[in-house]
């Protein structure tokens, strides 16, 4: 029952994720694993253009590293302050620009490629702008919009905002994009970058042809074309199942086709699409990926007629053959080159359908993950571009190989590969524990059953595993004992590792019930344990554990140990000096410190609810890691994306990322800690030159000159 | 049995993240360097909206007239010190809703460039300066927008706070118009009618 119960907790979060605005169109697949890898360069970022914002990033720039030599993490210091770098490993989501690798993007849903084949543009919806992606180097760049600055804004530079970009088209010359922005029709100049809006009106959306003034448009316009001369914009509004057009000139719209049965061919209001996606144009016809009709549609734009050329109305499938037995799954875009189309969706295959051959066939590629935006043809080489759906990266597929490698966005986030700091992957990061020499870190990767090891000095990463392992996910350092614990909370179990020849053993007998965090004297393992909401006692010699705190009723009451309550222990940190156990009761939104000798819990920071507000007692959002230094407290606040420092004195302020803004950066040159952005930090340790933080599948590196430490520890 | 995975996809499912409208999301606040202030497109100087223009001593008369309002599908006119709500939008942004009627001007798209900034001069609405159409109104005195949605990102900046609604407006041959009122923002209640 719990794994049915989570399988609708994922897709739910895949639904919030991605289906913001339409509730009836995103299906995402579930990610499969890439095999292929990619170099890239990491430039230097534009010293005075925050990521993600309109800019450029400077060409000439060299390149640097953010893994060199045996200090890694020492990295350097600029004029915007101490930077915020990716050590090891990947993450997904975010909105930063660069080159390859380095970009990040959120939510592509649609492209379109200029004449020449210079460059994508592409639609960064959840994210709000438009950015460039250069098809030679793979730099993006932003073009228009501010990263989660969600408005329509007209004019010139920083003053352009998007609210919500989806379907696109440039025209013949490469100078103008045409854009739809919710229920929005706005142009985009390439070279001035200056926006103008058009038609309909921000936040209104409806199903209204006429002029500039009364014409309205549905809120999820899927996909945009141009007229070769630029007379007319063909607007493909999935909210309202027709194909319009913008008259330029006249600065009128018109519905083409639709509003008819789902699925009937004809003219005009004859015709029914369900859910029309992508579009491309070939010469007089228009060719349609009617999504959830599963059927690929041409549109005579000459006559009217719409056919269906290929599927059949009402039925998904795979199968390939001649054009009319064949059937297509969802498709959400199409593309064409050489007289072929290409048709992409939510099931990650690329089918090619062959018109004058009379022939669907699906194309041997792999590593594909599905696709909101339509698939898009190099007009130069016999190359397709795909924006993946799982992976947010832009990916190129050669025709000729079926070879697909990674042209912007992350290669491969999540995985388990072991090697060079490049090459690294991760499944998902909870413990975090840096040796005391900091030369490793140690990693509770529980999706990959393992602990992970960040060797430092080496650039590399290693695993340690058990085959009992299911869910590591605590850590604790007994470096006088030379032992590493470890928790696994699917199984109950706590072990230990041998940190001279890595060997294995059960500590205890088990039974737990879902420890998470792990706290280590000196002579006793502090357990928090999540799903008894009690923190337990184990004596290390015998494995014997005891409760030690919480009455096991979920609540937040403070007091004497058998009486304080808890509604979520998770992290767990050890202050030797104040004697005092803190930990982080992540469903409470508070921190509760446990003075050790006189059997005492109270609460030193949040107020109990969802909220980020600094100050005493302050605001706490689903927080996590915690670790003590000096004192203070660090503590991953997961659900705000942040990182906190509680001060007794002064209580709690946000040192790392900005609540409310989930986005993560990628390799390279890192951006100031000032602008620093994280998505769903974890788990945090101490490391000699700064501060590791788990992001995603990756572990970050923040100097400590960021924080305002008196000294080092 | 991936028991684990529960407190992180739950903090998916409550984050939501990637959605855009998270009600606690902002923007993130990158001010212009000196660098960025004189490029041509980035600068002030490329992408300053009507508000910033607008300097009543300098600009001509323009040959229209404008009153500022709020209502959803009605003018609705409001007056120094009333309250401005606050509102969820469809997709999970918040905005205050923003009317204007135009005089003297006909049906046809305009420039107008919309600000809600606290009183302590703190901006709390996103840019807006965009080309939105005016309908002509029933009595023929003029254009009109109704209901025009100004998205505040974070609304614990607006929320119970006393603020300034600013609105101009360019015509077609250039002149700018500006009206103004003082407000005090709250969350809308769940039986607010806009057009009341």
């Amino acid at each position: 029952m719990k794994t049915t119960q989570f399988t609708v907790i994922l897709i739910l979060s895949f639904f919030f994720s991605y289906g913001c605005s339409d509730s009836s169109s995103e299906n995402p697949q579930e990610a499969s694993p890439k095999t292929e890898t990619d170099t890239y360069t990491a430039s230097e970022p534009s010293p005075d253009i925050g990521s993600g914002d309109v800019g450029e990033l400077d060409a000439d720039a060299g390149t640097a590293d953010s893994a060199e030599g045996d200090e890694p993490d020492a990295t350097p210091n600029t004029p915007n302050g101490p930077m915020m770098t990716l050590l090891v490993g990947e993450t997904a989501r975010g909105f930063t620009d660069g080159v390859g690798r380095e970009a990040r993007f959120q939510g592509i849903t649609c492209m379109t490629i200029a004449p020449d084949g210079s460059a994508l543009y592409v639609s960064d919806t959840f994210n709000g702008i438009v950015r460039r992606v250069d098809t030679q180097t793979g730099e993006v760049v932003t073009i228009g919009g501010k990263a989660l600055s969600f408005s329509t804004s007209d004019g010139v530079g920083l003053s352009v905002r998007f609210t919500e970009p989806r379907g696109l088209g440039i025209t013949s010359d490469g100078g103008l994009l045409w854009i739809a922005d919710g229920p929005t029709l706005r142009t985009l100049d390439v070279s001035t970058g200056e926006a103008t809006t058009w038609a309909g009106l921000p936040g209104e959306p409806g199903f209204v042809d006429g002029d500039a003034v009364e014409a309205r448009l549905g809120f999820l316009i899927h996909d945009v074309d141009v007229s070769a001369d630029g007379s007319a914009v063909y607007l493909s509004d999935r909210s309202n199942d027709r194909i319009r057009v913008w008259d330029v000139a006249g600065e009128t719209l018109t519905t083409l086709a639709g509003g008819g049965p789902k699925g009937a061919d004809g003219v005009g209001s004859e015709v029914g699409f369900d859910g029309n996606g992508g579009v491309v144009r070939d010469g007089t016809q228009l060719y349609i990926a009617d999504t959830f009709s599963h059927t690929l549609r041409q549109l005579d734009l000459e006559s009217g007629e719409v056919v269906t050329v290929a599927g059949q109305a009402g039925q998904a499938g795979s199968s390939d053959g001649d054009l009319s037995a064949a059937r297509l799954d969802t498709p959400q875009g199409v593309t064409l080159k050489d007289g072929v189309l290409y048709a992409g969706g939510f099931d990650g295959q690329l089918r090619s359908v062959d018109i004058a051959g009379n022939e669907v066939s699906t194309l041997p590629v792999s590593g594909l993950t599905g696709t909101f935006s339509p698939p898009v043809a190099d007009p130069n080489e016999n190359r397709l571009y795909y924006a993946d759906l799982s992976t947010e990266a832009v990916l190129s597929i050669d025709l000729d190989t079926n070879a697909v490698t990674s042209l912007a966005g992350p290669v491969q986030p999540q995985g388990n590969i072991d090697g060079p700091f490049d090459d690294a992957r991760f499944g998902w990061i909870y413990g975090l524990e840096t040796s005391k020499d900091g030369e490793r870190i140690y990693v509770a990767d529980p999706a990959n059953q393992a602990v992970r090891v960040i060797d430092l000095a080496n650039e590399e990463v290693t695993s340690i595993t058990h085959p009992t392992w299911d869910a590591p996910v605590g850590l604790a350092l007994d470096e006088v004992g030379g032992r590493l614990f470890v928790c696994d909370t699917n199984t109950g179990q706590l072990w230990t590792v041998a940190l001279d020849d890595g060997t294995v053993s059960a500590l205890g007998k088990g039974g737990l019930d879902s420890p998470w965090g792990i706290a280590f004297t000196g002579d006793v393992l502090y357990v928090a344990e999540f799903g008894s909401l009690r923190i337990q006692s184990v004596d290390v010699a015998t494995g014997q554990a005891s409760f030690f705190a919480g009455t096991g009723l979920p609540g937040s009451a403070d007091g004497p140990v058998t009486d304080a309550s808890f509604q979520g222990p998770s992290g767990i940190a050890w202050d030797e000096t104040a004697g005092t156990l803190y930990v982080t009761d992540y469903t409470g939104h508070r921190i509760r410190a446990i003075n050790v000798a006189e059997g005492t819990v109270s609460t030193v920071a949040g107020d109990g609810v969802e909220g980020s507000a600094d100050g005493i007692p302050g605001g706490l959002y689903l927080p996590s890691g915690v670790i003590v230094r000096n004192g203070k407290l660090l503590i991953t606040d997961t659900g705000n994306h942040t990182v906190r420092l509680w001060d007794p004195e002064t209580g709690l302020s946000t040192v790392v990322g900005q609540a409310g803004i989930g986005a993560s950066i990628g390799p390279g040159a890192g951006v100031p800690v000032s602008e620093a952005t994280l998505t769903e930090p974890e788990a945090l340790t101490a490391g000699q030159t700064g501060l590791y933080i788990s992001v995603e599948y990756s572990v970050m590196h923040v100097p400590w000159e960021a924080f305002d430490f008196e000294e080092n520890p | 049995m991936m028991n684990w995975i529960a407190p992180v996809l739950l903090s998916s499912l409550l984050l939501g993240f990637g959605c855009g409208g998270d009600s606690s999301s902002e923007a993130i606040d990158t001010p212009l360097s000196p660098e960025e202030s004189a490029d041509p497109v980035l600068g002030s100087e490329a992408s300053a909206g009507l508000i910033d223009e607008f300097d009543a001593a300098t600009i001509p008369d323009a040959p229209f007239d404008m009153i500022l309002g709020t209502g959803r599908e009605t003018y609705v006119p409001i007056v120094d010190g009333e309250t401005l709500f606050l509102e969820l939008g469809h997709q999970g942004l918040q905005h205050v809703l923003v009317s204007v009627r135009l005089f003297g001007l006909p049906q046809d798209r305009y420039f107008v460039d919309f600000q809600l900034v606290r009183n302590d001069g703190v901006t709390v609405s996103e840019p807006a300066y965009v080309r939105v159409p005016f309908n002509d109104m029933a009595d023929g005195s003029g254009a009109e927008l109704l209901g025009y949605t100004l998205v505040v990102a974070d609304p614990e900046l607006a929320v119970s706070h006393d603020a300034v609604l600013r609105v101009a407006v360019e015509g077609p041959e250039g002149g700018i118009v500006m009206d103004e009122r003082e407000v005090h923002v709250e969350w809308a209640p769940e039986d607010w009618n806009p057009d009341a």
